[in-house]
């Protein structure tokens, strides 16, 4: 037997891990080589030393200390029965927040009764309304890509393209619809809560979910978009709210929906149960993240309808959802986690 | 060490049940923060971000796994991949495993390396290396226990803990007598 093989023998009985045959070939070897021996003495003593490592307690509970932050996530995770997001985490700070559907659905509801409101306000002032009229027309036309003069006109467009958003198919009957009157404005602002909190309970409803999100970021004025809506020009319309000469009725209308600010809308996300996946539907695209670090695994082509009905298969490796066409038509689709290919469904 | 009562109930919803579970780990989760990352206030800092990440996870952790492992192994993750970057380690040879030099058996003086010593010694050692010690003497794993916790094979423990003491056997000697070679 060799050094080179008594130093095994030597490692491994610092561990415990010799049997007696092997501890006495061990120690006989050192009977002939002093240098064998004393390395083992100096590996023992290497090996009481480390064992007596100081037992190091941290100074204050570390429990105690991050006491905020778990509440922070219970509170996060409240409304949904998915596991709780890694909000509390700096980093995570952007990314918007999931699993609150709940809280969303008050806020949707708050939103719409602002909305109503700030109507109602709007509908006083008749003459202001016919004056707009054209104003109103070319920002809706152009996307509101464009800030139009009118702080109120402002407002306006926004809350249609809300409501175009929603529906896209009664999009040209509103607009006709809805500069008529005051009256119906207020009928279209009714429809929409309606729809929102219809999405709620549906569970999902990707594209236009991201969209009102951004519509609600451009009424309540210096609010940032959720990431996932850049392409939305609701800049424009914000920073003339906020910059027009004010009119009483347009401050009032800030006031009042200034309160959803601290959670804009989130595109809708469904955690598989094992809390591994995590699915968001942006736009017309399906996205599937590593709910642990948000690692984007797959995200889909662009679809041509609506994503809905998200749902995990029992063992959480299926994803399955709906296209919506606009046809009235719904493909299903599947996509399957362990060769990530999302697929139409078989069935 | 936690009871699997304990660990069930928290994993089914029971926040009571997993705040007190975090509150028997968190000195072994500590524990191993502190010799991973040598620093006091960035054990703090790791260990309570792997408390929080036990927290959200919990629901993820599956019993054929042993639970201290799995949390050990979500500590030193933490610990390696984002308190120990950039910090300088000795590099372990491979094929130079075993006598840099024929030591003189009279200089054999025996006497208890320093703790402060042989702390340094460990934070020069590369990441898993120290990892493995950390795990086989502040936590009294088993290699079986320590290639479950850093997802390594079997040999690759063994390897890398012999080496270690080896590599901490030769700084140590280097150290006693009175300066540092290389």
């Amino acid at each position: 037997m060799n050094c080179q093989e008594v130093m095994e023998y030597m490692q491994r009985e610092l561990d415990g891990d010799l049997d007696e045959y092997e501890k006495a070939t061990m120690t006989n070897h050192f009977k002939q080589c002093p240098d064998c021996a004393a390395m083992f003495e100096r590996l023992k003593t290497l090996s009481a030393e480390l064992e007596n490592l100081p037992h190091v307690t941290p100074s204050y509970s570390l429990v105690d200390a991050i006491m905020p932050q778990l509440e922070q996530l219970s509170f996060e995770a409240a409304g949904s029965v998915v596991e709780p997001q890694e909000a509390a985490m700096p980093k995570r700070r952007k990314s918007p927040a999931r699993g609150a559907s709940s809280r969303l659905r008050q806020l949707t509801g708050v939103i719409a009764a602002c909305l109503v409101a700030g109507t109602f306000i709007i509908s006083y002032n008749a003459g202001w309304f016919n004056g707009s009229h054209s104003n109103n027309d070319m920002s809706q036309a152009e996307a509101s890509a464009t800030a139009a003069d009118s702080p109120m006109a402002n407002y306006d467009t926004s809350e249609l393209k809300q409501f175009v958003a929603t529906d896209p198919q009664a999009s040209s009957e509103v607009k006709s619809e809805s500069l008529d009157t005051g009256m119906s404005l207020k009928t279209n602002v009714t429809e929409q809560g309606g729809i929102v909190s219809e999405q709620d309970g549906g569970g999902v409803a990707g594209g236009s979910s991201s969209e009102l999100g951004a519509s609600d970021v451009g009424s309540a004025s210096g609010l940032t978009a959720p990431d996932s809506n850049k392409e939305n020009p609701d800049t424009g319309t914000d920073t003339s709210i906020s910059q027009s000469p004010t009119e009483d009725n347009s401050r009032t209308l800030e006031s009042l929906s200034g309160e959803p600010e601290k959670a804009p809308l989130a595109p809708v996300a469904v955690v598989s149960a094992d809390g591994v996946y995590s699915a968001e539907v942006v736009g017309y695209v399906l996205k599937i993240y590593e709910a642990s670090d948000h690692k984007l695994l797959l995200e889909t082509s662009r679809k041509n309808g609506q994503i809905a009905n998200l749902s995990w298969s029992e063992d959480n490796k299926i994803l399955n959802y709906e296209i919506h066409l606009e046809s009235g038509g719904i493909e299903k689709y599947a996509v399957d986690l362990n060769t990530l290919k999302d697929e139409k469904a078989t069935h | 060490m936690v009871e699997p009562g304990l660990i069930r109930a928290a994993q089914s919803g029971d926040r009571d049940a997993l705040i007190t579970l975090l509150r028997e780990i968190e000195t072994h989760v500590y524990r191993t923060a502190y010799y991973i990352v040598n620093n006091e206030q960035d054990a703090m800092d790791a260990a309570q971000e792997a408390l929080i990440r036990i927290y959200t996870k919990i629901g993820s952790y599956e019993e054929k796994a042993q639970f201290k492992t799995w949390i050990q192994r979500i500590v030193t993750n933490i610990c390696i991949d984002k308190f120990r970057r950039n910090k300088p380690t000795v590099s372990i040879d491979e094929h130079d495993m075993v006598f840099h030099e024929k030591q003189n058996v009279e200089d054999e003086v025996l006497s208890a390396y320093a703790a402060q010593d042989i702390r340094s010694a460990i934070d020069q050692l590369p990441d898993h290396h120290r990892a493995v010690v950390v795990l086989r003497y502040l936590q009294d794993f088993s290699y079986n226990e320590i290639a479950e916790s850093l997802d390594l094979p079997l040999n690759t423990v063994k390897s890398y803990l012999f080496r270690a003491r080896q590599q901490l056997q030769t700084l140590l000697h280097d150290y006693q007598k009175g300066g540092v070679r290389g």
